[in-house]
Formats: C-alpha cells, sequence, structure tokens
C-alpha cells in the first residue's frame, strides 16, 4: 500500500497543480465578488495540501502487505478485456446498431471470462439483446440506436 | 389540511394503478439488487434515473425509493445463507445470522429479518411523516451561510464517517466538488475546464459518474477476484419466528428502530452505521452477551431493523433542506431535478402530492417486500446460484443502456468507462466512493452558497462563524476533522 499511496499521492499534487492553472485562467475576483475561478482555486489548493498529507502519511508507513494491485495476469485479463469490450460497444454502438452491439458484447465476454459451449453463449446473448430491446427500445420506448443494419 | 388530510392525500397517490406497479417494480429490483453481491443500491437507482424521465415525478420517486428500501431487505438473505453480505448494511448480520442457518435456523433468520425489516421500515415512514415538515419550517429561515454550513458539515461528517482514512475520503470529497464544477460557472456563464468539449459544457453528467464509480468499477473489482461464493444447502423452512424468538427480537427490534431513523438522519452512510451501533446495543444490553456471533436472533433483528429505518430517516434532510446526505440520496436529488423539482423547505409545501405520495408508497411497498420476501424466498435462494460469469455481462449492458439513453450520446459512455476504471483503481487503493458522489452533487450549492455569504459579508469569513446556526454546523465540521489528529482513528490506520 505504501508504494501505491505515494504514486497516488504524486498524481493528484499534479492534479491539484493542474486545477490551479486552469482555475487562473478563469476570472477570480475578490473576496467581496467571488468570480467563476474563485471556487476551484480553493478546492486546488485544498488538494494540493490533502495530497502532501498523503505523501507524508504514505512514506512514513511500513510496508505491511503485499500491493493491493497485485491480482496475478488472469484477473488482469479479465479487468483489461472487459474494460476493451466496453470500449469497443462505445465505439460500435452507433455504427452496428443496440442489438448487434449488444449480442457481441455479451456473446464475447461470456466467451471470454469463463469459456462456456458456443450454442449456450448465442442463446444467452441472443435472449439478453432481444428481451434488453423489447423492454427498453418498444417498452419504456428509449431511442436506441439502429445502426447501419437498421437493427 | 390537517396531518390526516396530507395522509389521506399520500394514499390517494400512492394507490394508483401505475404508482402502485411501479412501486412492485422498485420493491422487486431493490430486492435482487441487495440479494446480488456485486450491484448495488447505488448503481440500480443511476441506471434507472433515465427510466424515469418520462414517468410521472411522484411514480419514478415511489420507484426509486424502493429499489433503496428493498435492497436493504434482499441485502440481509445473503448475508443469512451465504455469510456474504448484499450489501455493506448488511454486514453484521452475517455474524448470528449465518450461525442461524448452521443451526438449521435459516428461516426464523430470514423470517425476524423481514419482519422486523417491516416494523422497522413502518415505523421509520410515521417519523419521516412528522419529523420532515416540521424540519422543512425550521429551514425556511436558512440563508446562504445556513447552507453553506450544512453542506460543509455534510462532506466533512460522510469522509469521517467513512470506512476509508480520512485523508483519502477528504480528498475523494474534494475531487468530486472540482468533477462538480466543471461546465459553465452558474452565475456568470464562463466555461470551466470543459477543453472545448460540447458533452462538458452542462458539467459531467451524475449518472454515468455515478454507474461508473459504483457499477462499473464494483463489477471490475469483482472480476479480479477468485473466490467463489456457496449458497448454505439447506432446506429453509418454519419462516414464521416462535413465540420465543418474538420475545427476544422484540425490543432490539423496537431499539433498532428509534436508533436507526436518528442515524440516518445524519450524514454519511447511515444504514450501516445504524445496523453496527444497533449490534453493539445488543450485545451490552444483553444478559447472554456470550451467545452473541454464535447465532443469537437478537443479533439479526436488532441491526436488519435499524438499516431499514435509517432508509427512511435518510430521506428527511434531503427533502426538508435539499440537502442529500449519502451517495444514493445524491441521486434522489437528480431525479427530482431532472423534473423541475428543487428539494428544499419549500418542497413538502410546493409539493404534497409528491412528498405525501412517496412516504405512503413507502407503507405500501414495505407491506410488499413482507410479501416478496418470505414466500418467494427459494425464488431469491435460485437467483444466488447464476454464476457471475453470465451475471456480470448483463450488469454491464444495463449501465450501457442507462447511460446511452440519457441523451443518446457515445460520449458518455466513454465518461462512464473512465469513471469506472478510475472508481476501480480508488478502490483498490483504499479509496470510497461516496464521499465523491455526494460532493459532486453538493459542489455547486455549495459554491453559490459560499459566493453569496461572501458577497452578503462584504467579503468577510466572520459570517459563517457569528450567525448560530451555521457557527454551529462549522464548529461540528472542525470537531470532525480534529478529532482524528486528536485520538487514534476509529477503525485504525487501514494502510
Amino acid at each position: 500500500m505504501k508504494r501505491s499511496n505515494i504514486i497516488i499521492a504524486i498524481i493528484l499534487l499534479g492534479l491539484s497543480g493542474y486545477l490551479l492553472i486552469e482555475s487562473m485562467r478563469l476570472s477570480l475576483g475578490g473576496l467581496r465578488t467571488p468570480q467563476a475561478g474563485f471556487f476551484p482555486t480553493i478546492l486546488s489548493a485544498v488538494l494540493a495540501v490533502l495530497s502532501l498529507a498523503l505523501l507524508g502519511q504514505a512514506s512514513k508507513e511500513k510496508e505491511k502487505r503485499a500491493s493491493p494491485f497485485r491480482l496475478g495476469r488472469e484477473s488482469w485479463r479479465r479487468i483489461a478485456l472487459a474494460v476493451g469490450v466496453l470500449l469497443a460497444f462505445g465505439f460500435s454502438v452507433d455504427f452496428l446498431g443496440y442489438t448487434l452491439s449488444s449480442f457481441l458484447l455479451v456473446a464475447i465476454l461470456l466467451r471470454a471470462i469463463e469459456p462456456m459451449r458456443w450454442w449456450l453463449i448465442i442463446i444467452i446473448a441472443l435472449s439478453t439483446s432481444v428481451i434488453s430491446y423489447g423492454i427498453f427500445g418498444w417498452l419504456l420506448q428509449t431511442p436506441l440506436p439502429t445502426g447501419i443494419f437498421g437493427i | 389540511m390537517d396531518v390526516l388530510g396530507y395522509v389521506g392525500l399520500g394514499f390517494s397517490v400512492a394507490l394508483e394503478p401505475l404508482n402502485l406497479l411501479f412501486c412492485f417494480v422498485g420493491v422487486l429490483i431493490g430486492t435482487l439488487v441487495g440479494v446480488l453481491p456485486g450491484l448495488g443500491p447505488v448503481a440500480a437507482v443511476a441506471f434507472l434515473l433515465s427510466v424515469t424521465f418520462k414517468m410521472a415525478p411522484a411514480t419514478g420517486i415511489i420507484m426509486l425509493a424502493g429499489i433503496y428500501y428493498g435492497a436493504m431487505y434482499g441485502g440481509s438473505t445473503t448475508s443469512i445463507l451465504v455469510n456474504i453480505p448484499g450489501e455493506t448494511a448488511s454486514v453484521v448480520t452475517c455474524l448470528d445470522g449465518y450461525q442461524m442457518a448452521r443451526q438449521g435456523r435459516a428461516g426464523p433468520a430470514l423470517g425476524i429479518s423481514a419482519f422486523g425489516s417491516f416494523i422497522a421500515g413502518t415505523l421509520g415512514v410515521v417519523g419521516l411523516m412528522f419529523l420532515a415538515p416540521l424540519l422543512g419550517q425550521a429551514a425556511l429561515k436558512f440563508g446562504p451561510p445556513e447552507f453553506f454550513a450544512l453542506t460543509f458539515t455534510g462532506l466533512t461528517l460522510v469522509s469521517y464517517l467513512s470506512q476509508a482514512p480520512l485523508t483519502k475520503s477528504l480528498i475523494m470529497a474534494v475531487l468530486g466538488l472540482s468533477v462538480g464544477s466543471v461546465g459553465m460557472d452558474p452565475v456568470s456563464g464562463e466555461e470551466r475546464f470543459t477543453q472545448g468539449l460540447l458533452t462538458l459544457r452542462d458539467g459531467f453528467g451524475l449518472v454515468p459518474v455515478a454507474m461508473g464509480m459504483f457499477g462499473i468499477a464494483e463489477v471490475l473489482e469483482n472480476l479480479g477476484e477468485t473466490a467463489r461464493r456457496n449458497v448454505y444447502e439447506t432446506a429453509i423452512k418454519g419462516l414464521l419466528p416462535n413465540l420465543r424468538d418474538w420475545k427476544d427480537s422484540f425490543w432490539p427490534i423496537v431499539r433498532g428502530s428509534v436508533m436507526g431513523f436518528f442515524l440516518g438522519i445524519l450524514p454519511g452512510p447511515g444504514p450501516v452505521i445504524a445496523s453496527f451501533a444497533s449490534y453493539a446495543t445488543e450485545k451490552r444490553l444483553s444478559r447472554h452477551p456470550e451467545k452473541f456471533g454464535t447465532g443469537a436472533i437478537e443479533g439479526v433483528a436488532g441491526p436488519e431493523s435499524a438499516n431499514n429505518s435509517a432508509t427512511a430517516g435518510s430521506f428527511i434532510p434531503l427533502l426538508s433542506l435539499g440537502i442529500p446526505t449519502s451517495g444514493i440520496m445524491a441521486l434522489f436529488m437528480g431525479a427530482l431535478m431532472i423534473h423541475g423539482i428543487q428539494p428544499g423547505p419549500l418542497f413538502i409545501r410546493n409539493y404534497p402530492e409528491l412528498f405525501w405520495g412517496v412516504v405512503a408508497s413507502m407503507y405500501v411497498g414495505n407491506a410488499m417486500l413482507l410479501i416478496l420476501n418470505l414466500p418467494l424466498i427459494g425464488l431469491w435462494v435460485r437467483v444466488l446460484k447464476i454464476p457471475y460469469a453470465i451475471l456480470f455481462p448483463l450488469i454491464f449492458l444495463f449501465c450501457l443502456i442507462g447511460v446511452y439513453s440519457l441523451n443518446g450520446n457515445v460520449a458518455e459512455i466513454f465518461i462512464m468507462v473512465g469513471f469506472g476504471i478510475a472508481g476501480f483503481l480508488l478502490r483498490k487503493a483504499g479509496f470510497e466512493g461516496a464521499p465523491f458522489l455526494l460532493a459532486m452533487v453538493l459542489g455547486p450549492i455549495m459554491e453559490s452558497s459560499l459566493r453569496q455569504s461572501l458577497i452578503i459579508s462584504h467579503g468577510s469569513f466572520s459570517i459563517f462563524f457569528t450567525r448560530p446556526i451555521s457557527g454551529a454546523l462549522i464548529l461540528l465540521s472542525c470537531a470532525s476533522l480534529i478529532t482524528p489528529l486528536i485520538l487514534p482513528r476509529k477503525n485504525g490506520n487501514k494502510d
């Protein structure tokens, strides 16, 4: 935890610097007439102080436990894959349409995380896609993209 | 109109067929997310927020409230049968509930938990009915300094009471305030931190951020774990507690209900604190404290009652002051504001049908939950057996639909995924999401009340200390910030 806390504190310190620079570009006003940059400037200063406090606490810590980020290759593979599929859905949904994108999302995740038989994957993915479209697109009239195939 | 008249008005709203239907849908979804470890009520409410756009405000809020208190009921099922709490508020139920299940008394444990929840939930609603209008009246005298002090106190107390170390919780609160300040300045219209992106002109949406921090982050965390859960394999029979069980549970239910209600009003994770406080109280008051942890029914009845009445209590600051005190209340505030309704001192006066309708629906919902939880326990056990590998793609899909359907904007999907990744990494590093979400919603109120106060006082910060209510609140905040520096941390340093 010590190392991760130090890294996070440094990142936060950088973020507070960025916030401060961006806030200074806005009109600050004064104490009598605070403007748009007033509150964010205070926030950036408080964030800097808290980041320094975290850095100070972390540097005094003794490394007692293994890093919480030490998950094992398989766990990281699953997490990376899940994030990748979510992003791919975002990039493809307008183009492929909701039904096809959601079918692919469910099918790929089912296949990749805990492999099961293809016919079962297709049944689950297809029924999920169709039922969710029925509930949201048809019943609740949620506007869902239809894509180039019109589905 | 007197209280009885308003109660009648509330029931006339709550018993409308459509409101009854969505109350049922809400408590059903609530029980489901409570039963399923890895999907909490915050993510469920965030996800269904977009669905409420097309509903009447009362119908939407009735459904969302049903999810919240329904999750408290459902959470106990997993605690008792699997020794895994479906909700943090049910953590303490594992101690005696699971032991009761191992001794073949899963039925009475589930039964007393459902009955206790019902009684406490109902008592909590009665408290809400009487206290919220009184507080609303008092809050009419509040000015900008009081509102600033309230939001400031809310944030510091939530940070102080969170499970994470104080520094980390305060950092999350400041990050939430910073994210909340993105977009157009509410006074001058000047753009802040948008980098010219059109999507950010109105700021980060509450739904993508909440779904990312609570829905996606939670699933990613579960994907990183390898432990499997085993449902306690036994026939569950005799759900009705016997006379002895009732005798043992009566006072824990009463004490848990009262304690839970008042702890729920305070900023912070009310239901969680209430359940732990009730367990500690019952153990201290018991003539057989050594039985706690080995299957004492009082250890189930008290905490389960406390966490349910706390849900009713937590609505009070939002509905009467316009100040949410937890992440989920922040979402309720968002739900009201989407419909153009500003919660606050005038809320109850301006929207009596909505306030009393939602309150009455909670009575109805509690009765529905009793019916759902007892005879359908077998169904919830079967739900528990669904492999996570099948469940999580569905959770992802629901999050994606929930976010996309808001504005039909793909950029919000990326915002959700971005906050999901950040939320996952921060959770791993011991940071908590609740202060962040609360700060994000409170940010605009806090900023505008701070600026207005300074304008009123011609730039003097003394305005916050010279007015009695704001002075007392600021003092309370300072105490919560200074106490950990003087006294050892309550839960030790978690790092």
